[in-house]
């Protein structure tokens, strides 16, 4: 009796299963004899692999968060096209900077409404850029306003001597009339280049006090410096100036944006706008061929997989403001496990094998780019003299650069350590972090090649966990290991301080000392005079090369996969979105 | 009154039971040095900087009493913390992907016990004749086949090549806008359940058209493992003194094996199929993963590889509830099938 009511059940089931797969076909064959229809026409979707961190804009320092508050939110002004050097006013109607680089001035747009209604107005400017100091999230993208206002090496608000005051922080900007104005203490040109990125943006003052946001007093102040990750009072919710509104944010599932219907720009093309996280790449590849996203996250490794697929749009050799290098380890911690014998016997390497400027440059010559290149970023990449990646300001391709070289590499790994290094050989372990096709190459190719000049020079890889190379670089446990860097603001100063400084966020942890660098990079960003800064970052690009802290690799050159039916895509490298900004795009043929 | 007093006895034990799993947890946990557990909120080199702040802001250098010691304390006030990788509390992450996966549960496990049972009975009464060995075919074949390929395969045909007729994803985009719309009330989360109640037809063929895929990709591949443990289990009970007698009685065939062996061979296999659902609640990271059916499998594997360690702990709190209450629920539905269980003895 039981039973037969169980397959009643599944019988209802499956009735309806096959019903409802008839919808879609029947759906189907209706429009076959129109033109090729655009599926959800007035919806944009994106299939990604990262889910937004944070909506608050003084918080989110990823790529996911930033792509989201620059569809909601809006800064002062933005890059003008795919230029990054140039910009369009957007909140801000006009500006000026002063003689001495040290003072910016702002006029704000007029009849611009948030989301809530709220009108802005310059307080809300005022307020937005010292709301996000006094949060100064460790971890988040604060950092870079204080080093301006504040003069290197000033980069948090919380100092040995506890807290910055609060009266020194909001002195640095300014309300005048219908102006304001930022106070730097030192000159620095990249200032509005950071002011176009997504954590400039503006925020309501009103609306931000009322959701328990800063009030503007000390108590606030002490409360709310640094938040607990998730406590940040504007996390998940969103009011601004830009073309769309937040919607729904399901969190690890999707983000659903509607368009503003009250823009101060006029109206944008999209409805809605969703976002989705779809973590395997099959899936989103037959969610893409299929029109239900219109646009995907690709590794450079699948490229080939779309190549001559129908329907789908593809811009090719974007070049990236991210870099790739091997980092040398010029003291190895004694605890490492990846030394060998920890001597120069053919089974290991001393703690300061990389000490020896011929080891250095032995294993740079021995590098092969052509290789990495064919074998590693599907054909696309390009080599780079030193960490100033092309797109950046003061990026010199004339500089010298090292080449494939194995004649050279052997005459210098014969001189290293006194011939000690080419007669016993060594052993020791590279490491790359885990789910990066590029990197791994890279390590093969620096392998056989070593190999290839003496059998016994032999290098072991090792794969790790993000957790686990940042543990053990830090401790100094690696000899060799390779990672990456992607822009901030594109100026060469965000380059070379974490490639070459001693304060570097790499090369602190690499140990790679050399005074005239750090006094280099210090007067570079100073420095108001272009002739000047070319002329410093020239010479800091010479002693990477003459000096060889590590081997720069490829900057990465990407393409950009859509439906045919998306238009209107504007690349820019400083938009932490890989579809460029939401409202320049439209659908249809 | 004696059954009540064994279910509380036994729901009691969930306490200690998730004091030894979280205290395990915790122990394993503090392998990672400080800077590979404060990695989860240095996930970009831009960050390095602040992770000595990091480490002393979340007390990741304290000893690991007092880490433990402020971690409990939070749970007993009812905040399992932060869970980094979807960017809420923990017990909300919870709350939000349980649903997806109850749904993906309660369609596959009854396919996957229920035929398991009927195919391995069939097999067993079938012994060595064309039957058992097309089961036996299926079984070695499913059983075999990783879940990633089929999955694979099914969308790639399902969805790729017959365009867009089983899609990934829990709801198609139109549905989805819908479902979260002012005008449909989300009683349960279960979008089939939901649908049902708020009499939305289109919702619901649009749910049931996403589970599709995944329920038979889990099917497959677990559908084996009770089906050939029902036919040894089933094959005992047939060579059983007291079928003999039923035979010898004259029972006919069909009532012989249903009743009388079949119910006796169930309890090995009931066993197994309380984890199976249990299982299949806890998570199915790579179905949920390929189907882009976000549930909690998903949450979980993403927490893990991130080293998201307050889900990490949330989620293995989740776990140890949930086999207590499986076990218990087993061992309630032996008593259920096998007279000679009696839970009032046992507590005497």
């Amino acid at each position: 009796m039981k039973q037969k009511r169980v397959g009643k059940f599944w019988f209802v089931v499956v009735a309806l299963i096959l019903v409802s797969m008839l919808i879609p076909a029947c759906a189907v064959e209706e429009e076959e004899e129109e033109e090729p229809a655009i599926k959800n026409p007035s919806t944009f979707i994106i299939a990604d692999i990262a889910d937004v961190d944070s909506l608050d804009p003084a918080y989110g320092y990823d790529t996911a968060s930033g792509e989201i508050v620059n569809a909601i939110y809006e800064p002062l002004v933005w890059c003008d096209g795919e230029s990054t050097s140039d910009f369009v006013p957007v909140l801000a109607t006009e500006w000026t900077v002063s003689e001495d680089g040290k003072t910016y001035r702002f006029k704000i747009r007029e009849g611009v409404k948030f989301h809530n209604g709220n009108d802005l107005t310059p307080e809300d400017v005022e307020y937005s850029f010292e709301r996000g100091m006094v949060q100064d999230y460790s971890g988040g993208p604060q950092w870079m306003f204080f080093e301006p206002l504040f003069g290197p090496p000033a980069w948090t608000s919380r100092t040995d001597d506890g807290l910055l005051p609060l009266e020194e922080m909001t002195s640095k900007v300014e309300v005048d009339g219908q102006w304001v104005q930022f106070n730097l203490a030192v000159a620095y040109e990249p200032f509005i280049q950071i002011l176009a990125g997504c954590w400039g943006s503006i925020v309501d003052k009103e609306w931000c006090i009322e959701s328990g946001d800063w009030d503007g007093t000390q108590e606030s102040y002490e409360a709310l410096n640094d938040p607990a990750v998730g406590s940040e009072p504007l996390h998940a919710i969103a009011n601004g100036t830009g073309p769309y509104m937040l919607e729904r944010w399901e969190r690890g599932v999707e983000i659903s944006l509607v368009r503003n219907d009250n823009y101060w720009g006029g109206p944008v093309s999209f409805e809605r706008v969703i976002n989705k996280r779809v973590d395997e790449w099959t899936t989103r590849k037959l969610m893409l061929e299929a029109g239900d996203a219109d646009w995907v996250f690709i590794l450079q490794a699948y490229y080939g997989e779309l190549e001559g697929v129908e329907g789908i749009k593809v811009y090719e050799n974007l070049p990236n403001l991210q870099a790739d290098a091997f980092f040398f380890q010029f003291d190895i911690t004694p605890e490492s496990a990846f030394v060998g014998s920890g001597q120069l016997d053919g089974n290991g390497i001393p703690l300061d094998f990389f000490n020896d400027i011929n080891v250095r440059k032995g294993f740079t010559y021995a590098f092969d780019w052509d290789a990495l290149i064919e074998d590693g970023m599907q054909g696309i990449g390009q080599q780079i003299p030193s960490p100033i990646v092309e797109g950046l300001a003061y990026y010199n391709p004339d500089l010298p650069m090292y080449s494939h070289d194995s004649a050279k590499a052997e005459e210098y790994l014969r001189a290293a350590w006194d011939g000690q290094v080419w007669e016993n050989g060594f052993s020791f372990t590279v490491a790359y972090n885990e789910g990066n096709l590029r990197r791994k190459t890279a390590c093969e190719i620096l392998q056989k090649s070593l190999f290839e000049i003496n059998p016994k020079f032999r290098i072991g890889i090792q794969v790790m966990m993000w957790p686990t190379i940042l543990s053990d670089f830090r401790a100094g446990l690696l000899p060799m290991y390779l990672v990456g860097w992607v822009a901030d603001y594109p100026d060469a100063h965000n380059f070379v301080h974490p490639f070459m400084s001693s304060g570097g966020a790499w090369a602190a942890h690499q140990n790679y000392d050399n005074p005239e660098v750090d006094a280099l990079i210090e007067q570079g960003i100073l420095a108001t005079d272009p002739a000047e800064r070319q002329a410093i970052y020239d010479r800091l690009a010479e002693i990477y090369y003459e000096d060889a802290p590590g081997i720069m690799l490829a900057q990465i050159i990407e393409n950009r996969y859509f439906r045919d039916w998306v238009q209107g895509f504007v690349f820019n490298p400083m938009d932490p979105s890989d579809v460029g900004h939401y409202n320049t795009l439209s659908k249809g043929y | 009154m004696e059954f009540r007093a064994y279910v509380v006895r036994r729901l009691f034990l969930i306490i200690p039971v998730l004091f030894g799993v979280s205290l395990l947890i915790f122990g394993v946990l503090q392998l990672f040095s400080p800077v590979e557990r404060a990695s989860l909120y240095v996930t970009d080199p831009r960050q390095l900087a602040h992770l000595d702040h990091i480490i002393e802001l979340y007390g990741l250098d304290q000893p690991v009493w007092t880490q433990y010691g402020t971690w409990i304390n939070q749970v007993i006030h009812g905040n399992l913390g932060w869970s980094k990788v979807v960017s809420m509390p923990v017990i909300d992450a919870m709350a939000n992907f349980l649903p997806a996966t109850l749904e993906l549960a309660l369609f596959a496990a009854p396919l996957i016990i229920v035929g398991g049972i009927f195919l391995g009975s069939k097999a067993a009464a079938h012994k060595d004749k064309m039957a058992d060995h097309a089961t036996r075919l299926a079984a070695i074949i499913g059983w075999s086949l990783p879940t990633f390929w089929l999955g694979l395969m099914l969308l790639m045909v399902f969805y790729g090549y017959f365009s867009g007729l089983l899609p990934p994803e829990r709801l198609s985009t139109q549905m989805n806008v819908l479902v979260h719309s002012g005008s449909f009330i989300q009683y349960t989360g279960l979008h089939v359940i939901d649908a049902i109640l708020n009499g939305n037809v289109p919702v619901l063929l649009d749910s049931l058209r996403h589970l599709v895929l995944p329920v038979i990709t889990l099917t497959v591949v677990n559908l084996a493992f009770i089906m050939r443990l029902m036919r040894s289990s089933m094959l005992e009970s047939l060579g059983k003194g007291y079928i003999l007698t039923a035979r010898a009685k004259g029972l006919d065939e069909n009532t012989v094996v249903k009743k009388h062996a079949r119910r006796n061979a169930m309890i090995p296999v009931l066993t197994v199929s309380g984890y199976i659902f249990a299982a299949i609640v806890n998570g199915v990271v790579i179905t949920e993963t390929i189907f882009n059916y976000k549930g909690l499998g998903w949450w979980a594997w993403q927490s893990a590889v991130h080293l998201d360690i307050p889900s990490v702990l949330g989620f293995a709190l989740f776990n140890g509830i949930l086999f207590v209450l499986t076990n218990l629920v087993v061992d309630l539905l032996y008593a259920r099938i096998d007279p000679r269980v009696r839970l009032g003895e046992q507590a005497r």
